[in-house]
C-alpha cells in the first residue's frame, strides 16, 4: 500500500493495520489487515454458553464442549444489534486482545472497521462508539452497515460476466442489492457505489434463530420435546433443510394420506424424506443425515422393543422444506410480514424505476441462512414473476456468504481514501459521540 | 384433491361426538384474518360468535404467543454469568463505559425508550402511534423526512459512508456522476433495433440530482424499515398436526387439520385442553 514507508512520528499517523470485525449475533468474524495484506478471518461463536453440568464456555472455548445437550447461550447481540456490552467485552477481550487472540493488535495503533445492522437505535450506536474510543482507545474507527461492504468485491466475476477493466476489488460496485439473511433477521439493502439507499432498506423478522425455533416446535409436536436442545436442532436444520422449488408438489409428496391409505410417495419417502441420527455425545458427537430407509426403520423398531436400539433416529419429512419456507412466506406461521421477494419489491417501490434494472440484475445474497439449497433459485423465480418483464433478474450467492461481508470490509480498508470516512480518536475527543453518529449516518465529512 | 374434505366428512364417525363438528374449508381465507392479530385490541374485540373462516380471539392470542416464542433466543429465560477472573486487578473505566457495561437492558427495553423519546419529539402519542409495529398500513418513510433531507444545505447532501474513487470533499459543482453506467453494458446491435414495435421500454436512469437526494436520505427507524403486510398477499393454512394443508377445522377450537388421522390426534389434545 502507498505510504508504507512513512515514518511513525506524526501524532495521528495513518494506522498501518486495520482490525476488521463483522460482529454478528451467531458468530463474529475477525481478522487484522496488515499493510494491505488480507488474512483469512477467524469465525468465532459470539456467545457465552453453559452446558448441562453448568460449565461455562466463552466464545471459541465452545470447541472444548463435549456434550451439547441442553446447552444454553447468552449472546451480546440481540435482534442483530450489539446490546449487551458486559458479555461482548468479555468475548472481545479474550478473542481479540487476550490469550486466545491469533494476531497482535494494539488498538492505539490500529484502525477498527466494525459492521452493524441497518436501522440501529441511536443509543446503541453511541454506546458502541464510546466503548471503541473510551475503553479500547482505537486510533480510528469506521462503523458501517454490514451489507454495504459487500460492494467491495468483484461483482462481475460473481455473476460470471466479462470482467470490466475498471473493476478492481476495492472499488465499490456501482449498483447492487444486498440481501443479508442472518441469525436475527433478513435485510434488503440497495446500494449505489457502496452507499446505502436508506429510504429503501427493508427487513423481515425471520432469520436463523426463528427457523431453528420453528423446527424445534415442529419436532416437539410430532416426535419429542427438543425445545431445550436448540443447538442440536440448529445443526439438524443446517444439515437437512432446503428451500423448495415447488412447495405444493413437495407438500403433496410428503403427505401420509387419509386413514389407512398407503401413499406410494409416503412409503418410499419420494426422495424428500431423510433420517437424522441424533448425536448421543458418547459414540456420536455430531448428528448424521442419511437416506430414508423404510426397511431399516422396521428393524430399529424391533431393536427398540427389545431395548437394544443404538441410535435415536428422527425421520424428517415436510420439516425439511416448510422451515426455510418462512423466509419466503412468514405468513405461514401467522406473521404479518411480506416474504422475501415481496419485501424486495417494496424496497424497489421506494426508488425511481430507472434504478430497478441495475438493482435486479445485481442481487447478492449473504448470511448463514442463505446457505439453504435452493435459496437463490427460489428467490430468482419469485422475483421474475413480480417485476416488469424487461428486467433481467440475477441472484448470486458468493462462495462463502458468511465471510463475504468481512472480506468486503477488508477490501474497503485497503482503499486509498479510507481515511476520509473514518473518525479518529482525536476527532472523537474534540467533537463527541453525537458528532460521530451524524458523520456515520449521513456521511457528513465536516462538522 | 379438491373434494378431499367432502370425502372425509362423508365417512366421519367423529362428527357424532357432542360439541364436535368438522367443516371442510376449501375457500380462500380473507387475507389477514388468518394472521397474527394486528394488536391486542383487535384480538379482544373479535366477535364472540365466529363465522366459518374467522378466527376466534383465542386463536389469535395463540398465534401471537407462538410467534413471540419463536422470536425468543433460547428455550427459557437464561442468565449466564460472566466467568470470574482470578488475579486480575479491577479495571478502570470512564463513567460512560462503566454505565454501558453495567446496563442489563434488553433490545426491547432500548426500543421502548426510543419510541418514548420519539413520541415526545414528534409531539404526542398520535405521532408515536405511527411507528408502532402493529400499524400494518403505516406511513411510508414520512414526507417530513424528505423535507429534512431536501432542506439540508446542498453541501451536506454529499456522500456518505461508501468511498468514491474521486475526492469526496470536492465542491458540489464538481461532483462526479453518481453512476457512469458501466454496470449495464449496451446490448449487441441487432437488425431489429430500429423497429418501432421493439422500442426499448427500459426506463431512463434518474438524474444525478435525484440520486444524490436518495443517497442523502437519513436512515429510517427500526419499525419504519420493517416489511409491510398487504392484504392482497395470499395466505395458506396448514394442518397443525402434520403440516399438510389444513382443510378441515375443529369447531370446538378452530384448529385446522388435514384429515381423520390428524383430526383424532388433535381431538385428544383438544379434549385435554378445553374439555368435551
Ligand atoms: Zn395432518
Ligand atoms: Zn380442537
Amino acid at each position: 500500500m502507498a505510504g508504507g514507508r512513512k515514518p511513525k512520528v506524526a501524532a495521528p499517523a495513518r494506522p498501518q493495520n486495520t482490525l476488521v470485525l463483522d460482529n454478528g449475533a451467531w458468530t463474529l468474524k475477525a481478522g487484522l489487515v496488515c499493510g494491505g495484506s488480507i488474512p483469512e478471518p477467524r469465525v468465532i461463536p459470539n456467545c457465552i454458553a453453559r452446558d448441562r453440568s453448568r460449565k461455562i464456555y466463552v466464545a471459541s472455548e465452545l470447541d472444548k464442549c463435549r456434550d451439547f445437550s441442553e446447552i444454553q447461550f447468552r449472546r451480546p447481540v440481540e435482534k442483530g444489534y450489539l446490546v449487551n456490552w458486559e458479555a461482548q467485552k468479555e468475548i472481545w477481550d479474550q478473542e481479540l486482545f487476550g490469550d486466545k487472540a491469533q494476531f497482535k493488535c494494539d488498538p492505539s495503533e490500529t484502525r477498527l472497521m466494525l459492521t452493524e445492522q441497518p436501522n440501529a437505535l441511536p443509543v446503541l450506536q453511541t454506546n458502541c462508539d464510546q466503548i471503541v474510543f473510551e475503553e479500547y482507545g482505537f486510533s480510528s474507527y469506521y462503523r458501517g452497515i454490514g451489507s454495504t461492504f459487500n460492494a467491495y468485491h468483484d461483482l462481475q466475476s460473481l455473476f460470471r460476466t466479462p470482467k470490466d477493466a475498471l473493476t478492481a476489488a476495492n472499488t465499490p460496485a456501482e449498483i447492487m442489492l444486498v440481501v443479508d439473511s442472518g441469525f436475527s433477521h433478513t435485510t434488503i439493502t440497495p446500494l449505489l457505489g457502496g452507499r446505502p439507499l436508506h429510504s429503501a432498506i427493508r427487513r423481515i423478522d425471520i432469520g436463523g434463530k426463528f427457523l431453528t425455533n420453528y423446527m424445534a416446535r415442529l419436532i416437539s409436536l410430532r416426535h419429542f420435546d427438543m425445545r431445550n436442545d436448540l443447538y442440536i436442532v440448529n445443526e439438524m436444520k443446517e444439515a437437512s433443510c432446503y428451500v423448495s422449488a415447488d412447495f405444493k408438489s413437495d407438500l403433496e409428496r410428503t403427505w401420509k394420506g387419509t386413514r389407512g391409505e398407503k401413499r406410494e410417495d409416503y412409503v418410499s419417502g419420494a426422495g424428500i424424506v431423510k433420517d437424522y441420527v441424533l448425536p448421543d455425545f458418547h459414540t456420536r458427537h455430531k448428528g448424521i443425515l442419511r437416506e430414508y430407509d423404510p426397511a431399516q426403520h422396521a428393524k430399529s423398531r424391533k431393536l427398540a422393543a427389545t431395548g437394544h436400539s443404538e441410535e435415536d433416529v428422527l425421520t424428517l419429512r415436510n420439516e425439511r422444506f416448510t422451515v426455510p419456507e418462512l423466509i419466503f412466506r412468514p405468513s405461514d406461521v401467522g406473521m404479518r410480514q411480506p416474504g422475501l421477494a415481496d419485501a424486495i419489491q417494496q424496497s424497489l417501490h421506494e426508488l425511481p424505476i430507472g434504478l430497478w434494472p441495475g438493482l435486479l440484475a445485481n442481487i447478492v445474497v449473504v448470511g448463514g441462512s442463505s446457505l439453504f439449497d435452493g435459496f437463490i433459485q427460489r428467490l430468482q423465480k419469485e422475483l421474475v414473476q413480480l417485476v416488469p418483464d424487461d428486467c433481467i433478474v440475477r441472484v448470486a450467492r458468493p462462495a462463502d456468504p458468511i465471510t463475504n461481508t468481512w472480506y468486503g470490509a477488508a477490501n474497503m480498508a485497503n482503499h486509498p481514501n479510507i481515511e476520509k470516512v473514518v473518525v479518529t480518536k482525536q476527532e472523537y475527543e474534540e467533537n463527541g459521540s453525537a458528532w460521530i453518529a451524524r458523520k456515520f449516518s449521513t456521511g457528513l465529512l465536516t462538522p | 384433491m379438491n373434494n378431499f374434505g367432502v370425502i372425509e366428512l362423508a365417512s366421519a364417525k367423529t362428527t357424532s361426538a357432542p360439541g364436535w363438528a368438522y367443516v371442510p374449508d376449501t375457500g380462500i381465507l380473507p387475507g389477514s384474518s388468518a394472521l397474527q392479530p394486528a394488536n391486542r385490541k383487535r384480538a379482544r374485540n373479535a366477535p364472540a360468535g365466529v363465522t366459518v373462516g374467522d378466527l376466534t380471539a383465542r386463536q389469535e392470542a395463540k398465534i401471537r404467543k407462538e410467534i413471540e416464542a419463536l422470536e425468543r433466543d433460547g428455550g427459557k429465560d437464561i442468565s449466564i454469568p460472566i466467568p470470574a477472573k482470578s488475579g486480575k486487578a479491577p479495571a478502570k473505566h470512564t463513567p460512560n463505559v462503566r454505565k454501558i457495561l453495567q446496563s442489563q437492558k434488553t433490545f426491547s427495553n432500548h426500543l421502548d425508550d426510543f419510541l418514548a423519546i420519539q413520541a415526545q419529539v414528534e409531539g404526542g402519542p398520535a405521532a408515536a402511534g405511527n411507528n408502532r409495529p402493529s400499524n400494518a398500513s403505516s406511513k411510508r418513510p414520512a414526507n417530513k423526512r424528505d423535507a429534512t433531507a431536501a432542506s439540508t444545505p446542498t453541501g451536506s447532501a454529499k456522500p456518505t459512508p461508501g468511498i468514491q474513487e474521486e475526492d469526496v470533499t470536492m465542491a458540489d459543482v464538481d461532483l462526479p456522476p453518481v453512476l457512469v453506467g458501466q454496470y449495464r453494458p449496451p446490448p449487441a446491435a441487432h437488425p431489429g433495433d430500429n423497429d418501432p414495435l421493439l422500442a426499448s421500454r427500459v426506463p431512463d436512469l434518474p438524474s444525478d440530482e435525484e440520486l444524490r437526494k436518495l443517497l442523502a436520505h437519513p436512515p429510517l427507524t427500526y419499525y419504519e424499515t420493517r416489511g409491510k403486510w398487504e392484504d392482497n398477499y395470499p395466505t395458506r393454512v396448514f394442518c397443525e398436526v402434520c403440516g399438510y394443508w389444513g382443510r378441515v377445522r375443529c369447531m370446538k377450537c378452530g384448529t385446522r387439520v388435514c384429515a381423520l388421522d390428524c383430526l383424532e390426534t388433535h381431538r385428544e389434545e383438544c379434549v385435554t385442553r378445553y374439555g368435551l
